[in-house]
């Protein structure tokens, strides 16, 4: 990592994790001023209490981060940011849902609790930076600061920061970028860290058990129940909940007795209808992507490429990404694929990387109208993207 | 700056620790109630301990029994469950309770669990901002009102009730109604005379005034057919059952001869230092106010700052980072800060709870620091973005 000598002290985001205590002691030993802080964004007390299984946030998880802190001899604090996260990603996660999209709560929290939030708190502490465990590297040159994905492929998480600005980059630091998963285990188990073993927090952090329970109960008479439909417009199933679904699943339609494996292509969330097809109606050859936010410093300075641009578009976290040619419309980015086409699910981070496939330039959410919806019966080459 | 929350070991308190220990060393031999010879030294302590409490509180045996326990939080417990002991059989016993909306969690979350169990509690708001309306007790106690309990001075606001006068009116009245007292906060900031009104159970935590934590005293009215909460052997005369702290009581004995010392500090000293303090804040900060500022009996060293507009978690922790530490209100187990309850029952907004700040002083805070502490405050308030009268005055445009 680059070293920058940062003045003044350095807010650390701890969840009580591995790579979040290896990224602290690692910015300890650097010799910088650090503050270790837990944001609590989910309470127990009111979720099945303190002996509830969801990834993180549980007590235990604090209590980890706290005996870190102390190992490392920083002070250690837990900050209230559950009202904050309800407003910015929970409730954004549900309405999400309701309009028929997939949500990416983790792009939500990270720009607006993890960056903002946090940073504000930050400054009332009189830190001027704030650092996280994320895998991601940084880099500072004459025309501003670039983002590049973790070193470690498979733990890459650059996907969710694209929403990241000039400003903030900054002042943030990014101690793991270059260190795989398994070095990061590593040198906690070196230095004695006691999380070094700890399992990894999977899917969403505050969700314990099926999802399709945890929004299906928060929507209540909200759902939008409905039937499954092929292109021809036949009913081959029913269904009581277009939340339980997302572009792409194969798994949970219970719908049987076809040959071929079947996707959901469609989504739609006013008549409750989800279209059912196989995998050639489910790839498209392009999508939208609005809200966007780009990182590159010349991007950044015109609010996109002036130009058409080549790029690797990435549509999901697990995402390989795939060539793609760019060009931007007012505030939309019109993107089509090259080679191969993939299944954009709106709602969804459309992210988007050099031809090399390392440096992140931007990003933004995929907006409907991707997919080859069955009552306009519309070709894929025709398809309103 | 929150000796309310624990004072910190006296430094005579760690001489007598250390010494005992050392005693010890040859014959480490600790528990009080063994029937061996090596058992008598330890037991002698314990006896002694008991009777300097004895007679620095002005009680005699045979009217008042003094234990020990594990801490403040088992007394205030053992004063509410034991009247309720019986709940689940059928009787003819009265069923209520009074109690005030500014108790301490250690007597409110009991309470509340006998309010699930059926019983009925009656909480007394205090006056706005001032102590507790003797009439207002008066009228809520009746021949239903198994017991009475009223904290004695809140441990957030500072603020002193009239328990002496209450409790005497109501067993005047109400001699069948039990009377609990949590003296918590008061008998560690304030000289009291406990022979002069009557009380049922009355408890106390050590570790206020600079013994170590873990140990409790509860004393109990000896004439009343009251008993013990944990059974299981014959320590205490079976008030207590459970092998003795020895540490923890040593330490209180040792605290408790330095805190004469300490109330004195506190009345004579403190008291004008705090005032000093929160003139200080006032006068820069026309936002900033005082709860409780205006009531004549608050404890001499606690100073609970509202500050509208600005949540003071932030406060503390930024307060913490430049040495200062205060509080507002409890921490849940994970380390997040609640907010404090005990604004409810006065006519603050709702989100008062998450805006005010509690600092609380030592006795032996030396005046010289002030001015440093106050410094680091404003730096810490300016930040946060508090308005100081200079800058509110500015905004005011010339006409």
């Amino acid at each position: 990592m680059e070293n920058t000598v940062l003045e003044g002290k350095v807010v650390v985001a701890m969840s009580g994790g591995v790579d979040s205590s290896v990224a602290a002691l690692i910015l300890a030993e650097q010799g910088l001023d650090i503050v270790g802080v837990s944001m609590q964004v989910w309470d127990y007390r009111n979720h099945g209490g303190c002996s509830s299984k969801a990834t993180c946030c549980a007590p235990s998880d604090f209590a980890d981060a706290r005996s870190v802190a102390d190992k490392l001899g920083i002070p250690y604090y837990v900050f209230d940011f559950e009202e904050k996260f309800h407003e910015k990603v929970i409730s954004k996660f549900l309405s999400t849902y309701q309009r028929g999209e997939t949500p990416n709560p983790c792009v939500d929290c990270n720009n607006e609790v993890k960056f903002r939030e946090l940073r504000g708190r930050a400054l009332s502490l009189g830190c001027t930076s704030v650092a996280t465990g994320h895998y991601v590297s940084v880099k500072h040159d004459s025309d501003g600061y670039h983002v590049y994905r973790g070193s470690d492929d498979r733990k890459d998480q650059s996907y969710f920061l694209y929403g990241l600005l000039q400003e903030e980059l900054a002042q943030t630091l990014f101690p793991l970028g270059e260190l795989t998963k398994s070095e990061v285990r590593q040198i906690a188990r070196d230095a004695g860290i006691k999380t070094a073993d700890k399992p990894e927090s999977q899917d969403i952090c505050f969700v314990s058990g099926p999802l399709g329970d945890f929004v299906g109960k928060r929507l209540g008479s909200d759902k939008k129940p409905g039937v499954f439909v092929n292109r021809s417009g036949a009913v081959i199933g029913k269904h009581d909940g277009i939340h339980q679904f997302t572009i792409g699943q194969r798994k949970g339609l219970g719908i049987s007795g076809h040959e071929a494996p079947l996707y959901v292509v469609d989504i739609d969330h006013e008549s409750g209808e989800v279209l059912i097809g196989p995998r050639e109606e489910l790839e498209v050859p392009g999508f939208s992507v609005g809200a966007l936010n780009w990182i590159h410093p010349t991007y950044a300075a015109h609010g996109g490429p002036v130009n058409e641009i080549d790029v690797i578009a990435q549509v999901r976290h697990k995402h390989k990404g795939v060539r793609a040619r760019l060009r931007m419309d007012g505030d939309v980015a019109k993107v089509t694929f090259i080679d191969e086409w993939t299944s954009p699910a709106p709602g969804q981070a459309g992210v988007f990387y050099d031809l090399q496939n390392k440096e992140l330039l931007g990003g933004g959410r995929i907006l409907p109208g991707c997919t080859n919806r069955a009552s306009l019966n519309i070709l894929p080459e025709e398809a309103r993207w | 700056m929150d000796a309310n929350a624990t004072y910190g070991l006296l430094p005579e308190v760690t001489d007598s620790l250390t010494q005992f220990l050392e005693n010890f060393r040859s014959k480490p031999f600790l528990n009080p109630s063994s029937i061996h010879l090596e058992g008598q030294s330890p037991r002698a302590i314990v006896d002694e301990a008991r009777s300097q409490l004895y007679v620095q509180c002005g009680l005699q045996e045979n009217t008042h029994r003094i234990f020990f326990t594990s801490g403040a939080t088992e007394g205030n417990n053992h004063a509410l469950a034991y009247p309720f002991r019986d709940l689940d059989t059928p009787d003819r016993h009265p069923r209520k309770v009074v109690t005030t909306s500014v108790e301490h969690s250690s007597v409110e979350e009991p309470m509340r669990q006998l309010e699930q169990r059926g019983v009925e509690i009656i909480r007394i708001h205090p006056e706005e901002e001032d102590t507790l309306s003797v009439d207002d007790v008066l009228a809520a106690v009746d021949e239903d009102t198994r017991l009475l309990s009223l904290i004695w001075a809140n441990n957030e606001t500072g603020i002193i009730h009239p328990v002496p006068e209450i409790f005497r009116r109501v067993r005047e009245r109400y001699p069948n109604c039990l009377l609990h007292t949590d003296a918590v906060q008061m008998f560690s900031k304030c000289k009291v005379n406990l022979k002069s009104f009557p009380f049922d159970f009355l408890t106390i935590a050590p570790h206020k005034f600079g013994a170590l934590p873990g140990i409790g005293v509860s004393i109990v009215n000896a004439q009343r057919e009251l008993g013990a909460l944990l059974v299981g052997g014959a320590q205490e005369l079976k008030w207590r059952p459970g092998t003795e702290n020895l540490l923890g009581i040593v330490s209180t004995s040792s605290a408790l001869k330095v805190l004469p010392k300490i109330l004195q500090s506190y009345e004579n000293s403190i008291r004008y230092i705090r005032d000093e303090f929160e003139q200080s804040i006032t006068e820069r900060y026309s936002s900033i106010s005082i709860v409780g500022g205006d009531c004549e009996e608050r404890l001499p060293n606690t100073s609970m700052l509202y500050i509208p507009g600005v949540s003071t978690e932030d406060l503390v922790v930024a307060l913490d980072l430049e040495g200062l530490a205060c509080s507002r209100g409890s921490a849940c187990s994970s380390g997040k800060q609640l907010g404090s309850h005990v604004l409810g029952g006065m006519s603050y907004p709702k989100s008062a709870a998450t805006e005010v700040l509690r600092f609380s002083f030592r006795a032996d805070f030396p005046k010289e620091e002030l001015k440093t502490v106050l410094e680091r405050l404003f730096l810490c308030l300016d930040r946060s973005g508090v308005a100081t009268t200079v800058e509110e005055s500015a905004t005011l445009s010339p006409q």
